[in-house]
């Protein structure tokens, strides 16, 4: 049965869409067949991944609303074993729709469970913020991953998200774990950067991946031009890094079921 | 008093000491001893400010200070009132990390 990991952060611009499409496409590199669901109205994961939205026939949305078999709403990507979820602005109806469904919480665990036997890892990339979208991902998820900008605001972001996780998991997910913290954007030579790192190892030790993912212009741009860094260049230090982060998690994932 | 020395001879012979001493210096070890001690970051070249022979723990030492660029903040909220360095997010990163931490025993 394939694995959900929910990608969430209360603050925008931390590496939440770029980890989610490094990320998949490092897994599907590895030879892990994974699906990326883009639950983000703005769309930037279905765009990371070189789709038109303008081009999309179905999306999560049609799914959501009953319009269209999840299946259907599935996409090839040009990464040998990563398939997509798509969504677009119209997205943004589905907090107002989920809020009058009854069993509001738990829409997209029932709607992506007929998936789960397809794939070795399912990656939902979620909005920044904490609405009834991102509690049907972390409902519907097995772990939480937590982009950490390795700035001292996205501290309390962190804080806050945590605390919403408990409750989650108390009320809803009692199964959901807490994949790890991923420390992002980090600057060698930023005495910031390296306080972060050091305070994150200190307090939350191995909740923290060992892997750390570089500010990189080159991730900025590889998502602007909608091809994961994996695809337009494997050597860069990007690309290696997510690669590395898949290895982790795929380790720690073994290191559980044992 | 009697006078066995050029009073000008020695001072110069002092400033040239000094000036020795001040050009033997290793900067990047400076700036580092700088850095750990007054917990700061130097944004610019470090300056001779000024320079004088000491007495420390009955032997000669030298005394340099130094002159620093600092780029330094104060944080202020809408009303204008000052927000103290245990409220910046600075100051409480490691309560914040204290707090993820146990957050994250729970879980």
């Amino acid at each position: 049965m394939g694995h959900i990991i929910c990608i969430a952060n209360l603050k925008g611009g931390v590496g939440k869409t770029t980890t989610a499409v490094n990320l998949s496409a490092s897994f599907a590199f590895i030879g892990k067949k994974t699906l990326l669901i883009d639950c983000d109205p703005q769309g930037s994961a279905t765009t990371g991944v070189g789709l038109s939205k303008k081009k999309l026939a179905l999306t999560l949305y049609d799914a959501l609303s009953g319009k269209s078999p999840i299946e259907k709403t599935v996409l090839d990507t040009d990464i040998e074993g990563l398939k997509v979820i798509p969504v677009r602005g119209e997205f943004f109806r589905a907090e107002l729709e989920l809020m009058s469904r009854p069993n509001k919480e738990n829409v997209l665990r029932n709607l992506i469970s007929p998936l789960r036997d397809c794939y070795d890892y399912i990656i939902l990339d979620t909005p920044p913020s904490l609405g009834l979208v991102s509690i049907n991902a972390m409902t519907a998820a097995d772990s939480l991953l937590i982009p950490l900008q390795c700035e001292f605001l996205a501290y309390e972001s962190l804080v806050q998200l945590l605390k919403f996780a408990r409750l989650v998991k108390k009320r809803l997910n009692s199964s959901l774990l807490l994949a790890g913290i991923l420390l992002t954007m980090y600057d060698m030579g930023e005495k910031t950067s390296q306080q972060i790192v050091a305070n994150a190892r200190k307090h939350l030790k191995n909740a923290v991946f060992k892997t750390v993912i570089p500010r990189s212009a080159q991730l900025r741009e590889s998502s602007a031009q909608g091809k994961p860094l994996l695809l337009s260049d494997p050597d860069a230090v990007g690309a290696k890094s997510y690669l590395e982060l898949a290895h982790e998690i795929i380790k720690r994932k073994a290191r559980t079921l044992a | 008093m009697t006078k066995v020395a050029n009073t000008e001879v020695l001072e110069k012979a002092r400033n040239e000491l000094l000036e020795k001493v001040k050009g033997a210096l290793e900067m990047k070890e400076i700036r580092r001893i700088l850095e750990d001690q007054h917990n700061l970051e130097i944004s610019d070249d470090l300056e001779v400010h000024n320079s004088q022979i000491i007495i420390h723990n009955n032997r000669i030492g030298y005394k340099i200070e130094f002159e620093v660029l600092l780029s330094l903040s104060v944080l202020l909220d809408e009303n204008g009132v000052y927000i103290p360095p245990d409220e910046t997010p600075e100051g409480n990163i490691d309560q914040l990390g204290g707090l993820a931490e146990d957050i994250i025993k729970e879980m």
